[in-house]
């Protein structure tokens, strides 16, 4: 089935707090392949409840973020979407091991190196 | 008051109203999609083999047409109303205005199963904030749903006093005091705006402005 | 049209919008569901008394009782029942609320009927899992 990954950005890294994200990348993948071209999005303010139902109009399947409030965390596994919270490091690297289904919740991802450090 | 004070009391009656349209909207689109949903089902059945009565397909076609007039009323209405900012001081016909109103409280009168009716002789003419009128009309009209109690109607009845309107609201309701929160700031901001005064008497509230505003 | 036999699966459609419920009601029972209609949130409310449904679609707003106040009766009074709230606009408040008084899921307006389906079918699906896990907890 095609998922739908939602990474909420900030410059080069996966924005440290969802509340504050106003970059959200959007890819679509399937078996570990991304289909299309990503898409980037620019929001005008930050709003933690703008992205939950930016998530559920685009039918987003996976979220990659950095800090999320619980009331939204709990929000978004209602909508059965699979939350991977607490993600440190380079945003294209998170993108990689998601699509690939290799990313952990609160993994920190070191850009100059290969391997990662979950905690 | 502040012109910047009426300004933005109007700002947010139209942000009320553009919610309560989008709302409309949305459940005409819907039914008018399941409808075209149901349309082919029954292409499907037919395909299938499945006979499908001509009267079931006239009948789902008529709940569209329906529909797309139902939104073009709505549009119309929004339409209407918002280009009542065009001119600061504008001229209307009152009765074709409070008709306008009405209409776009006709939701949330829906929502409480209120009837409103309108009498207005149909030749008076007016010359005011048309704004700044509308949007008192409707937060009173608003304000006397929320303190009705479900089943009530609202009346509206003008009496033209030339140099001055009189509109009476009567509530037939079974709340004890509809009036007891009016006017509120805002309601008594833009009712300044344009020289109205209003009046209670027990289950009527009359609301009365110069034909013309200096 | 797919015709998977849905085992005649209770569906209650609460919606003041009559043409809207209405016209689910037809597409869910040409599909071998058991669907009904109630036009109001009291009129939801006396048909879960008088036949309770497997599951509810339920609008948010109504007159008389809005949805969220027929989900709050509900949560007392019938907790087991699986809802789904029908909303025009998705706000994440509504879905909040919807979350903490126990709705299975929410679905915005004009509804996919598939994906309506399928959320049919997955809350008749928890609601199983969540009575088995009642019985078991009775059992213990």
């Amino acid at each position: 089935m095609m998922q739908k990954m939602m990474v909420l950005i900030q410059g080069d890294f996966v924005a440290p707090r969802f509340d504050l994200a106003t970059e959200v990348l959007m890819v679509q993948f399937d078996k570990g392949n991304v289909i299309g071209e990503p898409k980037m999005i620019i929001m005008e303010r930050s709003s933690d409840e703008a992205l939950c139902q930016m998530a559920v109009e685009e039918n987003i399947t996976d979220i990659i973020c950095g800090g999320i409030e619980e009331v939204h965390y709990n929000f978004l596994v209602w909508k059965k979407v699979a939350v991977l919270d607490a993600v440190i490091g380079n945003w294209r690297k998170a993108v990689e091991k998601g699509v690939a289904g290799t990313l952990s919740q609160g993994e920190i991802l070191h850009s100059n190196k290969d391997e990662s450090l979950t905690l | 008051m502040e012109k910047a004070t009426t300004d933005r009391i109007c700002v947010q009656v139209f942000a009320k109203i553009s919610a309560s349209i989008s709302h409309e909207i949305k459940n005409t689109l819907s039914i008018i999609n399941e409808n075209a949903g149901l349309l082919d089902d029954f292409a499907h059945m037919a395909e299938e083999g499945v006979g499908v009565a001509v009267e079931r397909v006239h009948a789902v076609t008529k709940t569209i047409a329906k529909q797309v007039d139902r939104s073009n009323i709505i549009m119309k209405n929004l339409n209407r109303f918002a280009h009542s900012a065009d001119n600061y001081v504008a001229h209307g016909n009152l009765e074709e205005t409070l008709a306008l109103v009405v209409a776009l409280t006709d939701r949330q009168a829906a929502m409480k199963n209120i009837t409103t009716t309108l009498h207005c002789p149909p030749d008076i003419a007016f010359s005011t904030y048309l704004i700044t009128f509308e949007s008192l009309v409707y937060l009173t009209v608003l304000a006397l749903f929320q303190a009705s109690t479900e089943g009530s109607t609202l009346a509206i009845e003008v009496e033209d006093e030339t140099p001055k309107i009189t509109i009476c609201f009567t509530v037939q309701s079974g709340a004890a005091h509809p009036f007891a929160n009016y006017p509120d700031d805002d309601q008594k901001a833009l009712a300044e705006q344009i020289a109205a005064s209003c009046r209670i008497e027990e289950n009527q509230l009359f609301l009365s402005f110069p034909c013309a505003v200096s | 049209m797919t015709t998977i036999e849905r085992n005649n699966l209770k569906v209650l459609i609460a919606d003041d919008e009559v043409e809207f419920a209405s016209t689910i009601v037809t597409r869910l029972n040409l599909r071998k569901f058991a669907a009904t209609m109630a036009n109001s949130g009291k009129e939801a409310l006396a048909a879960i008394e008088q036949d309770p449904p497997d599951v509810l679609l339920l609008d948010l707003k109504m007159p008389d009782l809005d949805g969220l106040e027929v989900l709050a009766s509900l949560k007392e009074n019938h907790p087991g029942l699986a809802v789904i709230i029908l909303t025009g606009h998705g706000s994440f408040e509504a879905g909040r609320q919807g979350m903490e008084l126990g709705a299975f899921d929410y679905i915005m307006k004009p509804v996919d009927l598939n994906l309506l389906i399928s959320k049919i079918e997955d809350a008749f699906q928890s609601k199983g899992k969540q009575s088995e896990k009642t019985d078991g907890k009775s059992a213990v």
